[in-house]
C-alpha cells in the first residue's frame, strides 16, 4: 500500500480532545434554535431546552456523527461526468456568489451579470483541475429575491460537471431550487445526486428559523449539503485558531443533528470555513495564513470522525491578479490539501471572495495542479526508481534521455508540466515576447470559453424549468 | 502629567478601573465635571480615533478605550446638565432587513458616539418601517444603514425612498462589505468604508 503524504497539525490524542471540546460546547453553551418544532424534536432525543437554547445530548451527537457518510458520487446527467468523493481524495470547487468580476477588456472591477456567470460556468467546463463548479458570479441584473434560484438554473443548464449550487440562505429560494434538482435529477435524485448545495449556520452557535426552513427543502430530498460554518476569529469566535476550529466543529455538529432529524440519509459534508479578520478594521479577509492553517486542523479533526470536508481554499485578500494573490492562495490551499481535505474551495476568487476573474480561474487551475502533484504518493520499487535505466547508462554508455523509463515517467507525469506557467529559460522568455502571466491566462480563458460547446437541453426539461422560474417570479417578485 | 492628561491616557490604554479612580479623585479635589469630560474623556477618545484611523490600534483596543470612556461618563454625566453635553446631531442606524451582521455597524455606533453624536441603534434585521418610525421620532440628522450581504443591500434604496416619502429630511449613509461608492451614489447615499471614516463623514455632512 502506498504511503499518502499527510499533514497532521496535532496528535491523535489532541484531535480527540478537540472533538470533546466541540461536543462540550454543544452540551454546556448549547445552540440557539429558533424553530420550536425542531427544539421539541431535539428534546425528544435527550437534549435540554431552555427558551430558544438547546443544550445537546452528547449521546445523540455521537449517534449522528457515527451516521455520517464518508463517500458520495455526484453525476452530471447531461455529460455523464461523475465525481466519486470519499475520504482521502481531494476535489475542487469554485467560490460562489462574488458580486464583482474583473472585466476582461478593461481589467477594472464591475458588477457581475448573468452573462458573466454563464461565461464562468463554460470556462469551468474546460478546466481540468476544477471538479465541481459553483455559481461564481452573483448576477446584479437578476432581482435579489430570486438570485440564488437563477444561479442554480444557469448552472444546471450550462455545466458539464456536477454542480455545487450557490450557498442558500433563503427558504423561499430553497423551495424552488429543490424543484430544479428534482427536474434535472429525476426520480433517483437521493441515490444519484447531481450536485450539492451549501447552507450556513450563524456564528456563534445559532440556527435561525430561516436557515432550518431552508435546510428542510433540500435535506428531505437527500441533496448533499456542505455545512458552511464560518466563524471569524476574534469577531464571531475566539481569537484562537484552534478555538475557532472547535466552535465551527460544534456548529457543524449541531446543524448535523438537526439535519438528521429531517432525513438521516442525507449526505453532509463538513464545510468548516474558518477565517480571521484584519483586527485593525474588522474587515473580513481570507488571505491570512491562518485561513489555511485552521482549515488543515479542521480537516484533521473531521476526517478522524469520518466526515468528508470542504474548506478554504484558494482564497486571497489581494484585489489584483498579482504575486500576493499567488502566495496567499498557495499556502491556504496547500495546507488543507496536504491534510487530506475532500473539497477545496476558492477557485476563481479575488478580494476575499468579493470579486472573481476568468483569468484567475485559469491561474488557480494551475496552482491546484501543482498541489495535486504535491499530494501524489511515491511508489518505491525498482521499476519506478528507474534503476534499469541507470544500469544502461553506467554499463552501456547510453543517456537517460533515450531510456524507456524516462519516456514512461514523462507520460506518467513524474515531473510537473505547467499549462500556463512559463517553464523555460531567459532566452526563451525574451523570444516569446515576455508576455505577462495574467495576459496569457486571460487569453487562455477566452479561448477555452470559445471551445466550450453547449450541450442542447432536453426541451421537456426546459419547459419544466421555465415553469418553476415563472412560479417563483410570480410568488417572490 | 495633569489629572486630565492622566484620564485621557487611561482612556487610550483602555484602563477602565484607572479611569474611574482618577475621576473620583478629581471630583473629590473639586475638578469641574465638564472639563473632565472634554479635556479628559473626549480628548482620550479623540487620540484613539486618530490612532485607529492610522491603523495604529486594533479594534478590540479601541473597544476597551470606548468602554473606559463610557465608565467615566457614567460618573460625570449626572453631575452636569444636558445642555452642557456637546451633541453634534442624531444618527439613526441599523442593519437592514434580512441581515444579521452587526459587528461593523456596532463599531460605527461606537465611533459616532465617541465623536459626539447621539446614536439610536436599531440593531439587526431592521425593517424599513422601523427606520422611518425611529428617524421621525428622533428627528434624525443622519439615517445610516449597514449590509453584509449582496442579497440584502438592495433594501437600502427602499429605506431611503420610504424615509423621503415620509418627509424625513436627513442625510443617508451606507456601509458594508458588498457596497461600493458607486452604488451609494446611485441610491443618493454617502458611502463609508469603515468605522473611523464613517465618523469623519458624519461630521462633514452634519
Amino acid at each position: 500500500m502506498q504511503y499518502i503524504p499527510k499533514l497532521n497539525y496535532v496528535s491523535d490524542e489532541e484531535v480527540k480532545k478537540l472533538h470533546e471540546y466541540g461536543v462540550g460546547l454543544l452540551e454546556s453553551l448549547g445552540m440557539k434554535v429558533e424553530d420550536p418544532t425542531i427544539r421539541d424534536q431535539l428534546a425528544d432525543n435527550g437534549c435540554r431546552i431552555e427558551g430558544e437554547r438547546v443544550y445537546f445530548n452528547p449521546d445523540f451527537v455521537g449517534k449522528v456523527v457515527k451516521n455520517q457518510k464518508s463517500k458520495v458520487t455526484l453525476t452530471c446527467k447531461a455529460s455523464g461526468k461523475t465525481i466519486d468523493m470519499s475520504l482521502g481524495k481531494t476535489f475542487t470547487h469554485s467560490t460562489g456568489g462574488a458580486p464583482w468580476i474583473a472585466d476582461m477588456v478593461t481589467g477594472k472591477r464591475r458588477n457581475g451579470k448573468l452573462a458573466d456567470l454563464i461565461d464562468t460556468i463554460r470556462l469551468m467546463n474546460q478546466l481540468e483541475q476544477l471538479d465541481v463548479p459553483c455559481a461564481l458570479v452573483y448576477p446584479s441584473d437578476v432581482p435579489s429575491e430570486i438570485t440564488q434560484l437563477k444561479q442554480t438554473a444557469a448552472m444546471f443548464e450550462y455545466s458539464k460537471k456536477p454542480i455545487y449550487g450557490p450557498g442558500i440562505s433563503l427558504a423561499s429560494n430553497s423551495k424552488y431550487i429543490a424543484e430544479l434538482f428534482k427536474v434535472y435529477g429525476g426520480s433517483d435524485l437521493a441515490e444519484n445526486p447531481i450536485g450539492m448545495v451549501g447552507i450556513s449556520p450563524e456564528s456563534p452557535l445559532f440556527m435561525p428559523k430561516e436557515i432550518t426552513d431552508t435546510m428542510r427543502y433540500v435535506v428531505t430530498l437527500g441533496i448533499p449539503i456542505s455545512v458552511l460554518a464560518a466563524p471569524m476569529g476574534g469577531l464571531t469566535s475566539p481569537l484562537s485558531v484552534a478555538g475557532t476550529v472547535i466552535q465551527s466543529h460544534a456548529e457543524i455538529l449541531g446543524f448535523s443533528c438537526i439535519a438528521y432529524l429531517m432525513n438521516p440519509d442525507c449526505v453532509l459534508i463538513y464545510g468548516s470555513r474558518t477565517f480571521f479578520a484584519n483586527m485593525k478594521n474588522t474587515q473580513s479577509i481570507l488571505g491570512l495564513p491562518e485561513t489555511g492553517i485552521s482549515s488543515a486542523l479542521a480537516v484533521q479533526l473531521a476526517s478522524s470522525l469520518g466526515f468528508m470536508t470542504d474548506v478554504y481554499g484558494l482564497s486571497c485578500t489581494s484585489c489584483a491578479l498579482d504575486e500576493q494573490a499567488g502566495y496567499e492562495k498557495m499556502i491556504n490551499a496547500l495546507l488543507p490539501s496536504m491534510a487530506g481535505a475532500t473539497m477545496i474551495t476558492g477557485i476563481g476568487s479575488l478580494a476575499s471572495v468579493m470579486c472573481c476573474s476568468l483569468s484567475q480561474l485559469v491561474l488557480d487551475n494551475e496552482i491546484m495542479a501543482m498541489i495535486r502533484k504535491a499530494q501524489r504518493p511515491f511508489t518505491i520499487d525498482e521499476e519506478s526508481l528507474g534503476l534499469d535505466g541507470l544500469e544502461y547508462v553506467i554499463n552501456d554508455g547510453e543517456s537517460f534521455l533515450e531510456q524507456e523509463h524516462t519516456v514512461e515517467a514523462l507520460q506518467n507525469k513524474e515531473v510537473f508540466e505547467p499549462t500556463i506557467g512559463f517553464d523555460s529559460v531567459w532566452a526563451d522568455w525574451i523570444a516569446t515576447g515576455e508576455v505577462p502571466l495574467t495576459k496569457r491566462a486571460g487569453e487562455a480563458a477566452l479561448a477555452m470559453i470559445e471551445e466550450d460547446e453547449i450541450i442542447p437541453q432536453d426541451p421537456t426539461i426546459t419547459k419544466e424549468v421555465n415553469a418553476i422560474l415563472k412560479a417563483a417570479e410570480k410568488e417572490l417578485l | 502629567m495633569s489629572t486630565y492628561e492622566r484620564i485621557s491616557q487611561f482612556v487610550v490604554d483602555g484602563k477602565e478601573d484607572d479611569v474611574i479612580n482618577e475621576i473620583n479623585n478629581a471630583l473629590k479635589a473639586g475638578e469641574d465635571a465638564t472639563n473632565i469630560i472634554n479635556k479628559g474623556l473626549l480628548e482620550g477618545m479623540a487620540i484613539v480615533g486618530e490612532k485607529f484611523a492610522k491603523s495604529e490600534m486594533f479594534v478590540p483596543e479601541v473597544l476597551m478605550a470606548s468602554r473606559s470612556m463610557n465608565a467615566g461618563m457614567d460618573i460625570v454625566k449626572p453631575l452636569i446638565s444636558d445642555s452642557e453635553i456637546h451633541n453634534l446631531g442624531t444618527v439613526v442606524i441599523g442593519t437592514v432587513k434580512g441581515d444579521l451582521h452587526d459587528i461593523g455597524k456596532n463599531l460605527v455606533v461606537m465611533m459616532l458616539e465617541s465623536a459626539g453624536f447621539k446614536v439610536v441603534n436599531l440593531g439587526v434585521d431592521t425593517a424599513k418601517e422601523e427606520f422611518v418610525e425611529k428617524a421621525k421620532e428622533n428627528n434624525a440628522d443622519i439615517v445610516a444603514m449597514s449590509a453584509m450581504l449582496t442579497t440584502t443591500m438592495a433594501h437600502m434604496e427602499d429605506i431611503i425612498k420610504a424615509c423621503q416619502d415620509a418627509g424625513i429630511e436627513a442625510k443617508y449613509m451606507v456601509g458594508g462589505a458588498p457596497l461600493t461608492p458607486a452604488y451609494a451614489e446611485r441610491i443618493n447615499a454617502i458611502y463609508s468604508a469603515d468605522a473611523s471614516t464613517a465618523a469623519l463623514k458624519a461630521k462633514e455632512i452634519i
